[in-house]
C-alpha cells in the first residue's frame, strides 16, 4: 500500500516534469547528439556525408589558424571579461551610494543594454570609420589616429572595446542587485569602527560580494566566448586573422566552405573550452 | 570540510561516467544506424527541349504568388523588383512577393533556405561564383529551356548560370569592371588614358593630391579576390590557370607563385603603402564607398561595376555628371585579358513548390521585352541577343550598350565554377589583405597559397 502511494507519487512528479524534460531535450539534448554526429562525419557533398571519425578533429588540431583564431578569442574574452568586470563594479558601487541623480544616472547607464546588437556595433562601425569617424577626427587634433578598423595592431582591441561597452549595463545591473542585498548592519558597524572606503571594500564588500561577481563573471565569459556579431560586422574577422575569433572561423568553415563536419567539430571543441572554463568558475564557486 | 569536497568530487565523477557512458552508447548507435556506404547520385545528362514549350497543356496550375530573392542597394535588382515582376503580373495573373537582402547578408539567405529546404523562395538570384556549391539544391532547367531561348540568349551570359553541362538558371545580367575616371582631373594635369601599367601608376600618383586619391579599388575581404584575379589576367598570372575563354583548366595549375601574380601582389600593395594613391582604408570597403568617394571627387580614378551608374548620374549625390569616362585596365605583353565580368542568375530551388511557373517567371524578367527595357533605363547590356539588336543603335544609348556589350564579350569570368573556390577566394583575400598591410611579404605569401591552394583542391 505504502509502495503504491510512493510509486504514484513518483509517476506524478515526474509526469510534472515531463513537459520541461521534452523541452531540454528538443532543444539542448538532440541538437548536441546531432552535432556530436555531424563532427563525426566529411561532408564531401551537402547530401551524402561520409564516415570519417576522429579526422575532423585530427585535422583541426593540426592547422595552425586554430591556434591563431584560438589565441585571438582568449586575448578577446581575457581583455572584455576584465574591463567589464572593473568598470561594471565601479558603477555598481556609485550608484550604491546616495549620489543625487541616482535613478537617472541608473536610467542612462543601462541604455546600451536597450540597443539591439547590430544597431550598436553599427554606430560604434560609423564612429571609428577610418574617413568620417568622430573619434578618429577627434583624435587628429592630438595625435596621428591609427585605422581602429584596419590596422592589424588595433582591430581586435577595437572589437574588445565595443564588446565591453555591450556588456557593462548587465554586470553592472547584476552587482547592483547583488550590493543592494547586502546586509546594511556590516556597513553601519565598519561605519562606527571608522574604516575607510577601501577597507570596507577589500574587507567587507568584496568577499560578500564574491558570488555574485563569480555569476556575472561566468555569464559573461560564456558570451564573450560566443560573441560573433561583433568582430562580423566590424572587421569582418580581416585583416588577416588578425581580429578572427573561433565563431567567425566556425561560420566560414561551415556555412562558406561547406565543411559542415568540420564546423560541427569545431563547435564541439568550442564548446568543451567553454565548459571547462564554466566548471572552474563553478568549483571556485562552490569553495 | 573535508566531507562536503569529497561529495562533490565523487558526484563530479558520477556524471563525467554517466556523459561518456551515454555518448559512447549515442554515438555508437547512429555508427551502426547510418549507412556506411555512400550511394552517389546519378550526375543529370543534358537534355535538350526542341520546339516551344506548350504551356497550354503542361502548365500546372497558376499558384496564390511567386516568391523571389534578389540583393538590395542597386538600380538592377529595383528595376527586377519594381519595374519587371509587376509586367508578369499584369500578363500571367500571379503577384510576385519579392524580398532584397543586402549583398553581404544575401549568401547566408540564399544558403540556409537551400540547405533548409525551406521553400520560401521559387526564385533566387544567385551569384555564379556561389552556383557549384549549391547545385545539389536546385532544380536544373534544360527540360523547359527551348532550343529558340537558348541560341537568343548571350551564350557567355548562359554559361554561367550553369556547371557541369546542366543548366541551373537563366541569366539576369552579364557585367564587367571598367575603370572609371575624372575626365575634369585628368584635362587639368594633361593626361591621356593609360596604356601601360607603368603609364597607369604614373597618371595615379599625378592625380593624387591634397584631398584626393589617384586610384581606389574595393580590398575587402569578400572584393579583393576578384580585384587581385583581374589585375592578375592582365599581367599573364592568376590564382589557377584559365583557358582561352577564363575558365579554369582541368586538371587544375596553380599559378599564384608564378612571377606574374606576385608582382601583382607587390603592385596591390605598393598602391596603399609605397605610393599612397590608395588609403588602406580599402580595405574594408566594398563597391558602394568607393563610389561615393568617387562622385565626391575623392577619388580621381576607381574600379566600377555598370550597375553602379545611376550613382554617377545622380544629380542629388554625384559631382560628376557628365565628368565621367571609362577604359580598360592595362594589358601587358603576357597578360591575358583585362576584363572581368561576373553574372547573377535567376535559378529555381528544389523545394519550390510552383518550379514550373517559377521558371516562366525567370524567363519572363529575362525575355527580350524586359532586357530591351533594362538596357533603355539603367543602359544595361541585355542578356538576350534580339534585344541587343534592338538598342544598339539607339541615338541616346547605343554607344554605351554596344561599349559594355562588347566588353562583355571579351571578358572572363570572376568565378572559377568549381565547388572549392570560396574556401580558395577566402586564403587569397587573407594573402592579399596580409601583403597589404605590409605584414608578410609577396613571394613567401604567394608561396603559402599555392601550398594551401594545393590542399584544398587535393593535388
Amino acid at each position: 500500500m505504502k509502495l503504491k502511494i510512493q510509486t504514484k507519487n513518483k509517476i506524478f512528479g515526474f509526469t510534472l516534469v515531463l513537459p520541461t524534460l521534452i523541452f531540454i531535450f528538443t532543444i539542448i539534448v538532440y541538437p548536441l547528439i546531432m552535432l556530436l554526429t555531424m563532427s563525426v562525419y566529411h561532408y564531401e557533398s551537402l547530401k551524402n556525408p561520409v564516415f570519417c571519425g576522429l579526422e575532423n578533429y585530427i585535422e583541426l588540431l593540426k592547422d595552425p589558424i586554430i591556434l591563431l583564431v584560438l589565441k585571438n578569442t582568449l586575448i578577446y574574452v581575457g581583455i572584455t571579461v576584465l574591463f567589464t568586470l572593473l568598470i561594471g563594479l565601479g558603477m555598481a558601487l556609485a550608484l550604491n551610494s546616495n549620489i543625487r541623480g541616482r535613478s537617472l544616472f541608473r536610467i542612462i547607464l543601462l541604455l546600451p543594454a536597450m540597443l539591439p546588437s547590430v544597431v550598436t556595433i553599427l554606430i560604434f562601425f560609423n564612429l571609428f570609420h577610418p574617413r568620417y569617424g568622430l573619434i578618429p577626427y577627434v583624435l587628429s587634433f592630438f595625435i596621428t589616429p591609427p585605422s581602429f578598423l584596419v590596422d592589424v595592431n588595433y582591430t581586435l582591441y577595437t572589437c574588445t572595446f565595443v564588446s565591453i561597452w555591450e556588456s557593462i549595463p548587465f554586470v553592472m545591473l547584476v552587482l547592483l542587485a547583488g550590493l543592494e542585498s547586502l546586509p546594511r548592519e556590516i556597513f553601519e558597524a565598519a561605519k562606527i569602527d571608522r574604516a575607510s572606503f577601501s577597507q570596507t571594500l577589500k574587507y567587507i564588500t568584496l568577499p560578500l560580494l564574491k558570488p555574485t561577481i563569480l555569476v556575472a563573471l561566468l555569464i559573461v565569459t560564456m558570451d564573450t566566448f560566443m560573441v560573433f556579431s561583433v568582430p562580423y560586422i566590424l572587421t569582418q574577422g580581416g585583416p588577416g586573422y588578425a581580429s578572427e575569433t573561433i565563431t567567425i572561423h566556425l561560420y566560414k568553415i561551415s556555412l562558406f566552405f561547406f565543411q559542415f563536419g568540420k564546423g560541427a567539430a569545431l563547435a564541439v571543441i568550442h564548446t568543451i573550452i567553454v565548459l571547462s572554463i564554466s566548471l572552474i568558475y563553478l568549483k571556485i564557486l562552490r569553495r | 570540510m573535508s566531507e562536503p569536497k569529497k561529495v562533490g568530487r565523487r558526484t563530479f565523477l558520477n556524471y563525467a561516467i554517466a556523459v561518456v557512458a551515454t555518448g559512447v552508447i549515442v554515438g555508437a548507435a547512429t555508427y551502426l544506424a547510418v549507412p556506411k556506404e555512400v550511394t552517389t547520385t546519378t550526375k543529370t545528362v543534358t537534355t535538350t527541349v526542341t520546339g516551344t514549350p506548350t504551356m497550354t497543356s503542361t502548365m500546372p496550375p497558376k499558384p496564390e504568388k511567386l516568391t523571389l530573392l534578389v540583393s538590395a542597394g542597386a538600380a538592377e535588382p529595383d528595376f527586377y523588383c519594381r519595374d519587371a515582376s509587376p509586367l508578369f503580373t499584369m500578363k500571367y495573373g500571379i503577384p510576385i512577393e519579392y524580398t532584397q537582402v543586402p549583398w553581404d547578408g544575401l549568401r547566408d539567405k540564399i544558403v540556409t533556405n537551400l540547405v533548409g529546404e525551406t521553400g520560401a523562395f521559387d526564385v533566387m538570384g544567385i551569384y555564379e561564383g556561389w552556383l557549384p556549391q549549391l547545385v545539389e539544391y536546385l532544380e536544373p532547367i534544360d527540360q523547359w529551356l527551348t532550343d529558340e531561348d537558348r541560341k537568343d540568349y548571350v551564350e557567355a551570359a548562359l554559361s554561367r548560370s550553369s556547371y557541369e553541362g546542366v543548366q541551373y538558371g537563366l541569366p539576369k545580367y552579364l557585367e564587367c569592371r571598367t575603370i572609371i575616371y575624372n575626365k575634369e582631373m585628368f584635362e587639368k594635369y594633361k593626361l591621356s588614358i593609360p596604356k601601360t601599367w607603368s603609364e597607369f601608376i604614373d597618371v595615379a600618383k599625378t592625380l593624387t593630391t591634397d584631398g584626393v586619391y589617384g586610384f581606389l579599388f574595393p580590398a575587402g575581404k569578400a572584393y579583393i579576390p576578384g580585384v587581385f584575379e583581374q589585375f592578375a589576367w592582365t599581367k599573364g598570372g592568376g590564382t589557377l590557370e584559365r583557358d582561352e575563354h577564363g575558365f579554369v583548366k582541368k586538371p587544375f595549375k596553380i599559378t599564384i607563385d608564378s612571377k606574374e601574380s606576385i608582382e601583382t601582389m607587390y603592385l596591390l600593395r605598393d598602391f596603399i603603402l609605397t605610393w599612397k594613391t590608395t588609403p588602406k582604408d580599402v580595405m574594408v570597403w566594398g563597391h558602394a564607398p568607393l563610389c561615393d568617394e568617387f562622385i565626391s571627387e575623392r577619388a580621381a580614378m576607381a574600379t566600377l561595376w555598370p550597375y553602379q551608374q545611376p550613382l554617377l548620374n545622380d544629380p542629388e549625390k554625384s559631382k560628376v555628371i557628365g565628368k565621367w569616362g571609362i577604359f580598360d585596365l592595362p594589358l601587358d605583353p603576357k597578360g591575358k585579358c583585362s576584363v572581368m565580368s561576373s553574372s547573377i542568375g535567376f535559378c529555381i530551388p528544389k523545394a519550390s513548390k510552383n518550379k514550373r511557373w517559377a521558371f516562366e517567371f525567370a524567363r519572363f524578367i529575362t525575355g527580350p521585352e524586359v532586357q530591351e527595357l533594362i538596357a533603355r533605363k539603367i543602359n544595361l547590356a541585355p542578356v538576350r541577343y534580339s534585344s541587343y539588336e534592338k538598342v544598339k543603335d539607339d541615338p541616346v544609348i547605343g554607344d554605351i550598350i554596344k561599349g559594355w556589350f562588347k566588353a562583355n564579350e571579351r571578358s572572363w569570368p570572376e568565378g572559377c565554377f568549381i565547388p572549392e573556390w570560396p574556401q580558395i577566394a577566402d586564403e587569397v583575400a587573407i594573402g592579399c589583405q596580409t601583403i597589404m598591410a605590409g605584414e608578410k611579404d609577396a613571394e613567401v605569401v604567394c608561396n603559402e597559397l599555392a601550398a594551401k591552394i594545393a590542399t584544398i583542391l587535393k593535388i
